[in-house]
Parts: structure tokens; C-alpha cells; sequence
């Protein structure tokens, strides 16, 4: 299951998490079932805004665990 | 491409050049490649007896990094840098093993340089040749079919560096993809990292050091050990043996009476009168400290908090008042070519300037 927007364009998990399935969160975001797989940016296709019954979906990539510790060290560039 | 600093100085510098002999470049080659095999038996010697304390590396990665020297998976790149005034022999000053950068101004910028302005004379640099090389011979070893390329943003150096290192292996026949280190996802139904179009990352090559990789701040460090059957990582994880001062106290403990090596400890400077004094991990000359008969002279960072190394402070050259750092890079652990960053000061920081070089 993926994350979308309005225009059923793939974003990051974040903004969906919390929200209940087939529910419109504020009006911008939502999980989306099933469809062809694809990445984040693209348009999604082939699934559902409703989870088909009997089917588990799970909770596809999470982003940005790498790279925090350059924030930390900003004098970086490398060596 | 870059060739100006932030501040609006030069970056890429041909005002002038260095103009060295061949027994000068030879004398740097053979250093280069004594050292390499130094650090082979540092290496060894850190594992055998068990000196990753000493090291400051987590004993969390050390199976991890055990594994991989033993393995040996693939491995590209370094670069040592040298003080060298063509008399005495060159210098250890430190050794880039992890994320060695100014890699395209070394490779290929200063080679369309000496083409242009000395047609008729040389340069110690088969580093392009050498990467590419390299890459045609690892793309049989690779996992996957892709090889991913990671750097953080908003560094252009490093991202035109991993552009560079792209084209290298594209000319070796190897697909490439890049993606921003805060890109890399990880699928939690897969169990593996995946690029922004859900595609495996089999084989990155990471402008990232290793401790911070590995470093309980990063989220994802948590999923370095599960990925290790089918992910490779460029540089590999046993860097971490070589990207990390302290390398230097225990290459002068081994090799005590090596000309290219400095006198350089772990504990207080102990009977050094003038000596630099850096953190283990650092990088661009952060928190690094010369203390000299006339003086000190200190650089600011956010580095130091996994120990220091201190190391007998030599002068640098001075060419009108500019003290250049040989950079001497290996390309599948032979020297493959040098080059030089100069600055007016005494420590080489991320805007010291790249000179070209010829020999005769």
C-alpha cells in the first residue's frame, strides 16, 4: 500500500500514517491498495483507495534513515 | 562542475603549477605503494590482535568488518596525502580510504590542462584509465544489474564526484542509477534497501562514510547486518579499519624507523615538541591542532568526540607563501597519480585550491 496525494501521485509514508483506510486525510492524502509497483513521484495504477477483503497489504518503503548524521557535521564534503 | 569557492576564491587554480622531477614522482609512486602494503598488515594486525578499541570502531560492526576483509569485495579507491618538499621523502599525513573526494581535478581536469598548455610534457595520472578498468573487472562480482551511486545533498563536490565515478563504470559497461542518500528507502515487506523507483540496491557505492552509516543516528544502520548476504558496498565496510587516524599511531608503532611515516600516538603528544593534533574521524581539516615553537594555530568543527591522534608536526613547503599537499591516489591499490591542493595557511580545508602538475 502506498501513500498518495490528490492526484493519486506517490509520496512518503509519512503523511498517511495515522490515517484510517479509504479515509482522505484533510484532503490531500491517502493510502492507495494494491496496483502496480512503482516509485515514489509516479502515478498509481491497477489497485484501489479501498482495501479489497481478505487481503493483507503492509506498509511498503520508508525514507530518509540515512543521512541524518550530516546534518550534524555540517562541515561536510568529504576528504 | 565547480571551480569557485563559496567565499568567490578559486577552486580550480592554474595560475600556476608544480613542476616535479621523475625521481620526484618516482619517490611518491614508491611511497604509495609501500604504504598500501602497510596498511594490508595494519589491517590484518587490527583483526588479529584485536585493536578495534583502540581503533574507537563499535564492536557492533566488527563481525561485519571481519567478514569483508575476509571476503575481499569489491574496492576502488583511495588516497594518501603526503607532505613532500623533493628532498626529504615524502610524508604520511593522513589516508583517505572511506570517501576520498577532488577524485574528477586529479583524474581527468588536470589531464586536459597539461594537453592544452604543456603538450610536451607529462603527468603522473593514469587514474581515469585505471577506474574504468577497475569497474569493467567488477562487473562480474556485481549483485545486481544496477550499480546505485549515493551522496549527500547540497554538495556539488560530491555529486559530481559520484557523476564522475558514473561515467567510469558506464564506459565499463555498467548501468548506473544515482540517488540522494536521504532517498535510499528501505521496503519493510522485502527486507532490502530500494532506489526512489522501488528497485533493489544490490551494489552502492556511498560518498558516506561508513561511521555515520553505521552510527545509531542513522535509522536504517539497524538493516546493514541483514542486507550483508545480498548487498554490496563501495567502499567496502573494512574501511573503517583505514578511514580512521588512530591508523596512523599504529603504523608508526609497526613501522617505527619507516621514512615515510611520522611519529604519531593515541595518548598525550608524549615526546613530541611541535605536533599536530586531529581527531580520529574528521574531515577537511576540522578540529585539527598545530602546536609549534611560535605558536598554535586551531580549526573549528564538530569532530572529536571518538579521541584524538597526535602526530609530529612537519612544515609543509612553501611556494610563495602557499603550502601544497600531495594527494596520492591508488586505483585498485596501485598508485594510479597525484594531485595537488594548496592553501595560505597550514591546514587543508574543503576550499583550498586544486593546482595542476607536470614532470619532465
Amino acid at each position: 500500500m502506498r501513500c498518495v496525494d490528490k492526484d493519486g501521485r506517490i509520496v512518503d509514508d509519512a503523511p498517511c500514517q495515522g490515517t484510517p483506510s479509504g479515509a482522505y486525510l484533510g484532503g490531500h492524502y491517502r493510502w492507495y491498495y494494491g496496483g502496480q509497483v512503482a516509485g515514489t513521484g509516479k502515478t498509481v495504477s491497477g489497485g484501489s483507495y479501498a482495501p479489497q477483503a481478505g487481503t493483507r497489504y503492509t506498509l511498503s518503503t520508508t525514507r530518509g534513515g540515512f543521512g541524518r548524521s550530516a546534518g550534524i557535521h555540517s562541515s561536510f564534503g568529504s576528504a | 562542475m565547480f571551480n569557485t569557492n563559496a567565499d568567490g576564491s578559486p577552486y580550480w587554480d592554474e595560475s600556476a603549477d608544480y613542476q616535479f622531477t621523475t625521481r620526484e614522482i618516482l619517490a611518491i609512486e614508491q611511497a604509495t605503494n609501500d604504504l598500501y602494503d602497510m596498511c594490508l598488515a595494519a589491517g590484518q594486525a587490527i583483526i588479529d590482535r584485536d585493536l578495534f578499541d583502540r581503533l574507537r570502531i563499535p564492536r557492533r560492526v566488527v563481525p561485519l568488518i571481519t567478514r569483508a576483509w575476509e571476503a575481499e569485495p569489491p574496492s576502488i579507491y583511495a588516497r594518501f596525502d603526503f607532505a613532500y618538499d623533493g628532498t626529504r621523502p615524502p610524508k604520511l599525513l593522513e589516508f583517505n580510504a572511506d570517501t576520498p573526494t577532488s577524485l574528477l581535478e586529479a583524474a581527468v581536469i588536470q589531464w586536459y590542462w597539461l594537453k592544452d598548455v604543456q603538450p610536451d610534457a607529462d603527468q603522473f595520472n593514469s587514474i581515469h584509465e585505471r577506474l574504468i578498468a577497475k569497474w569493467r573487472e567488477l562487473k562480474s562480482y556485481m549483485k545486481g544489474r544496477v550499480l546505485h551511486l549515493t551522496a549527500v545533498r547540497d554538495s556539488v563536490e560530491d555529486e559530481m564526484t559520484c557523476a564522475y565515478l558514473a561515467d567510469c563504470a558506464e564506459q565499463a559497461g555498467i548501468a548506473t542509477r544515482f540517488l540522494y542518500v536521504d532517498d535510499i528507502g528501505w521496503n519493510a515487506e522485502r527486507r532490502q534497501f530500494v532506489d526512489l523507483e522501488e528497485q533493489p540496491i544490490g551494489d552502492l557505492f556511498k560518498l558516506y562514510p561508513w561511521e555515520w552509516l553505521t552510527s545509531p543516528t542513522e535509522e536504517f544502520s539497524q538493516h546493514i547486518l541483514e542486507v550483508e548476504p545480498s548487498m554490496q558496498w563501495v567502499e567496502p565496510i573494512w574501511r573503517m579499519l583505514w578511514s580512521n587516524k588512530a591508523l596512523l599511531a599504529l603504523l608508526y608503532e609497526m613501522f617505527p624507523n619507516h621514512p615515510n611515516l611520522l611519529p604519531a600516538y593515541t595518548t598525550e603528544p608524549n615526546l613530541l615538541r611541535q605536533y599536530v593534533k586531529k581527531p580520529i574521524l574528521s574531515r577537511e581539516g576540522a578540529n585539527v591542532t598545530i602546536v609549534k615553537d611560535d605558536g598554535e594555530v586551531r580549526t573549528a568543527g564538530t569532530y572529536g568526540a571518538e579521541g584524538f591522534v597526535w602526530q609530529e608536526y612537519v612544515p609543509l613547503p612553501d611556494f610563495g607563501g602557499q603550502h601544497p599537499v600531495i594527494g596520492s591516489w591508488l586505483i585498485d591499490g596501485v598508485a594510479a597519480g597525484i594531485g595537488i591542493r594548496e592553501s595560505s595557511g597550514l591546514i587543508t580545508g574543503n576550499e583550498s585550491r586544486f593546482v595542476p602538475h607536470l614532470f619532465r
